[in-house]
């Protein structure tokens, strides 16, 4: 067995054994293990690739709305509909990201992904839309999941699942190539491979785990808002996670979904939701300016003092 | 056909609007090279700022917002960009965690939800070709696209204004024939939180001022800066005519709602098929 399994498999020890140690609270823990899948699958793609997606919750939104569509409207199980709702997120995210990721470079990029957010969420709230997506107030409640301790577990694993499975390909032939192909398209070009359909795999497969978070986080609030698919507000708040953590690293977007989660949990008696949002997104600033790698660095600067610690893979160590 | 006049009525009014804040936006886009999302932000800071201090300052509170808005911008450039000008994609992040963290106090500050309203400089409405504008709007129009042909003027009959139009065609070069990049950039911010500050009362006076008001503008601000191309005023007085019609037209003959999408949805295509714009450098 590779050291990356036995990594991932720590890091699934130390999951379990938070969600064990804080059985009180698990909505915060299954919360915390959502958004630990949001951010490690923005960092998977945005990280390697090095385009900057501002546009990733599309994945999130067209998953969850579609699942949340399928079970209020035509009343189909939960699990169908949220095994549809993967494929049409995955698919339609894909669709909408990857021509545009094509054909538009550098910060309008960005730019574009960002702002497409702003004006899906619009849609989705707009008159035309509102017979199907139920504009503002959304659709609820649907069938949803409850708090429970094979859940927190279910999405551990399928957070550290994910993270090996995502490992492994950034150390295979494809993830190599994404590698030169952030470095210098041109070498990529030059060698008759198109760099950007590596990079349009590597979106694809990190809106897959986007829209099976979607799902999941749709049928957990049992409300499809656009609070909790589309916002620009969620998406920021993947976007500092990662950073608080460590957006060029899997395990730093885990932690940081964790701490982030766990302090707006501490703060919630204290301050209320705005105050809290300064506060993180504060925290997100000071640390991009002093600590660009994230608190993960902190670690792997522990790590690699160990003395049976091995070099860190080119993946685990990120950009 | 009263509608095609009421959209172009409307359409050039609020073209002319979305010109002033937009101009600032579009200049420090094309001699950085960045975007600077914090600026939609200001915009609504400045319209907070004017439902605080026009009940006691009335019309002069307009000068007094737009000078401490040009402040602003110019301390915002001091403190948070010129330290990582050369790197646009920490000035794009950064300035997004900003911007959100400016919405955050403002939303802690006043009431979040709520809209204030700022009382008229010019209360009542004029008939313009059969159609009923509000006097303050068309006082803003006529601003607006005076202020636009003034810069058109100085930008190409001053120094200033032609190393401003230099810059995002070749930053190195200007180097190399001694501009001061930084202090151009420097005017640039104040010059632009100027006009961010007089946007902020004609927009926030006709829209309200809320805490989600800067949304809408930053979409704005990025599709004129896209159509019009980077560092070009004449682009942006081509781009924001388009928009604002565009504007109009789809509120009118469509939904309300749909206009952020089709909006962005036109910048998208110029980005895609002509990414220089209608007259600037190219983007990205």
């Amino acid at each position: 067995m590779s050291r990356d399994f036995y990594g991932w498999i720590a890091t699934l020890v130390v999951l379990v054994a938070v969600v064990l140690v804080m059985q009180g609270q698990l909505s915060f823990v299954i919360t915390a293990s959502l958004f630990a899948v949001f951010a490690m699958s923005w960092s998977f793609f945005t990280s390697f690739s090095g385009y900057l997606n501002l546009g990733h919750v599309i994945f999130i939104g067209l998953a969850g709305y579609s699942s949340a569509i399928l079970n209020y409207h035509l009343g189909w199980p939960m699990w169908l509909c949220m095994v549809l709702g993967v494929v049409i997120g995955t698919g339609g995210g894909w669709l909408y990201l990857y021509p545009i990721h094509r054909r538009i470079t550098g910060l309008s990029f960005e730019m574009v992904s960002f702002l497409s957010i702003v004006a899906l969420s619009n849609l989705v709230v707009s008159g035309l839309a509102r017979p199907v997506t139920g504009g503002d107030i959304g659709l609820s409640p649907l069938d949803g999941l409850y708090s429970t301790m094979p859940l927190a577990v279910a999405l551990a694993v399928l957070v550290c699942g994910f993270g090996f499975w995502y490992t492994r390909y950034l150390k295979s032939g494809s993830g190599k190539i994404v590698d030169f192909a952030r470095e210098n398209p041109g070498i990529v070009r030059s060698a008759g491979a198109d760099p950007h359909r590596y990079t349009g795999r590597l979106l694809l497969l990190s809106g897959l785990l986007a829209s099976i978070g979607g799902v999941l986080y749709v049928a957990f609030t049992g409300a499809a808002v656009v609070s909790n698919t589309f916002a620009l507000g969620l998406m920021i708040r993947i976007v500092v996670m990662a950073i608080i953590g460590g957006r060029f690293s899997l395990r730093g977007s885990i932690l940081g979904a964790y701490l982030v989660v766990f302090l707006g949990m501490v703060l919630m008696p204290y301050v209320d939701a705005f105050v809290q949002f300064l506060i993180i997104y504060a925290i997100g600033f000071v640390i991009y300016f002093v600590r660009p790698r994230g608190l993960v660095s902190v670690f792997d600067g522990l790590l690699e003092r160990l003395p049976w610690a091995g070099r860190p893979s080119h993946a685990e160590k990120g950009l | 056909m009263h509608d095609v006049v009421y959209v172009l009525v409307y359409g050039v009014i609020f073209a002319s609007l979305y010109g002033i804040m937009t101009v600032g936006f579009s200049l420090i886009c094309g001699l950085g090279g960045f975007y600077d999302i914090t600026l939609p932000a200001y915009l609504m800071v400045g319209a907070f700022a004017l439902v605080k201090l026009s009940p006691y300052l009335s019309h002069w509170s307009v000068v007094v917002v737009a000078i401490g808005m040009g402040a602003l911008c110019l301390g915002h450039y001091y403190v948070f960009i010129r330290p990582q000008r050369e790197n646009p994609y920490r000035v794009f992040l950064a300035t997004i965690l900003l911007a959100l963290g400016v919405e955050s106090v403002m939303a802690i500050l006043f009431t979040y939800g709520y809209t204030f309203k700022l009382s008229p400089m010019l209360p009542g409405s004029v008939d313009l070709l059969g159609v009923a504008v509000r006097r303050e709007l068309v006082l803003g129009g006529i601003i607006g696209w005076v202020a636009l042909f003034a810069l058109r003027y100085l930008s190409a009959h001053t120094n200033m204004g032609r190393a401003i139009i230099a810059i995002p065609q070749s930053t190195r070069g200007s180097q190399v024939v001694g501009l001061d990049v930084v202090k151009i950039q420097m005017l640039v911010y104040f010059m632009g939180g100027l006009l961010l500050g007089i946007g902020a009362y004609f927009y926030g006076g006709y829209i309200g001022v809320s805490v989600h008001m800067w949304v809408y503008p930053m979409i704005i601000m990025f599709t004129i800066t896209t159509l019009g191309g980077l560092g070009s005023i004449k682009g942006i007085m081509y781009a924001t005519l388009l928009v604002g019609l565009l504007e109009v037209g789809v509120v009118t003959f469509i939904d309300p709602r749909l206009r952020e999408f089709i909006i962005l949805g036109v910048a998208v295509v110029f980005l895609i098929y002509r990414p220089r714009g209608i007259a600037g450098a190219r983007i990205g």
